[in-house]
């Protein structure tokens, strides 16, 4: 089995200055209607938001070895929380494209502090 | 300069703090302009919102430079 493993980072303070100044637009096209509820559930939705942000970034880059280019849509990955913990929730689309490529377990973790927030994606393959 | 090319080089100006003047069609997003997921995501959403299409993500992705996104944009309104 091999692992492939994907990391980004956002900066809060440009992040919510893209919501501030794209709005709607910038937010349906990245994150499902249930992870705009989510996030907009707290005081401050911006570090929630980017640290979804992050994961769909991370996981793009954790499966660059394998699938050159972004080929999904941001929504297709969407980040869920069950029981506390976040995970991913693919498209059907997706999940053929992972079947296809042998991908077996996808893990994500997720943490946000003063101005960033950051997500680790960590990917098993056959 | 056509309609929409002038509509997208002040869009891309506007979105990485430059005058449309500035902005050269061989200037890539990722290194000369320093963009970042965010900012793309940001010109993407400017775009449609500008001429009322959708830019599927496969597509946008393949401009890597400031003339094919030019490029990119005429053709796609031209076949909308």
């Amino acid at each position: 089995m091999k692992l492939l493993i994907g990391i980004d980072l956002q900066d809060l303070k440009k992040f919510r200055r893209a919501v501030n100044r794209s709005g709607d637009r910038f937010l349906k096209r990245i994150f499902t209607e249930r992870e705009i509820s989510y996030c907009y559930r707290f005081k401050d939705p911006i570090p929630h938001l980017a640290a979804r942000f992050s994961a769909k970034e991370a996981f793009a880059k954790a499966l660059k070895p394998v699938l050159e280019g972004r080929v999904f849509e941001w929504r297709e990955i969407e980040v869920v929380s069950r029981d506390g913990k976040p995970i991913f929730n693919f498209s059907k689309r997706v999940m053929d494209a992972l079947e296809k490529l042998g991908i077996s377990d996808v893990e994500l973790s997720l943490s946000h502090s003063g101005d960033y927030a950051v997500a680790v994606v960590l990917v098993s393959k056959c | 300069m056509s309609d929409v090319e002038e509509r997208v080089r002040k869009i891309i100006a506007e979105q990485f703090g430059l005058k449309p003047e500035e902005l050269r069609d061989d200037m890539t997003f990722a290194e000369d302009l320093m963009a970042e997921s965010v900012d793309i995501v940001e010109l993407i959403a400017a775009l449609e919102d500008e001429f009322g299409i959708e830019i599927p993500e496969e597509e946008a992705q393949q401009n890597k430079t400031v003339g094919e996104a030019i490029e990119y944009m005429k053709k796609k309104l031209a076949a909308s």
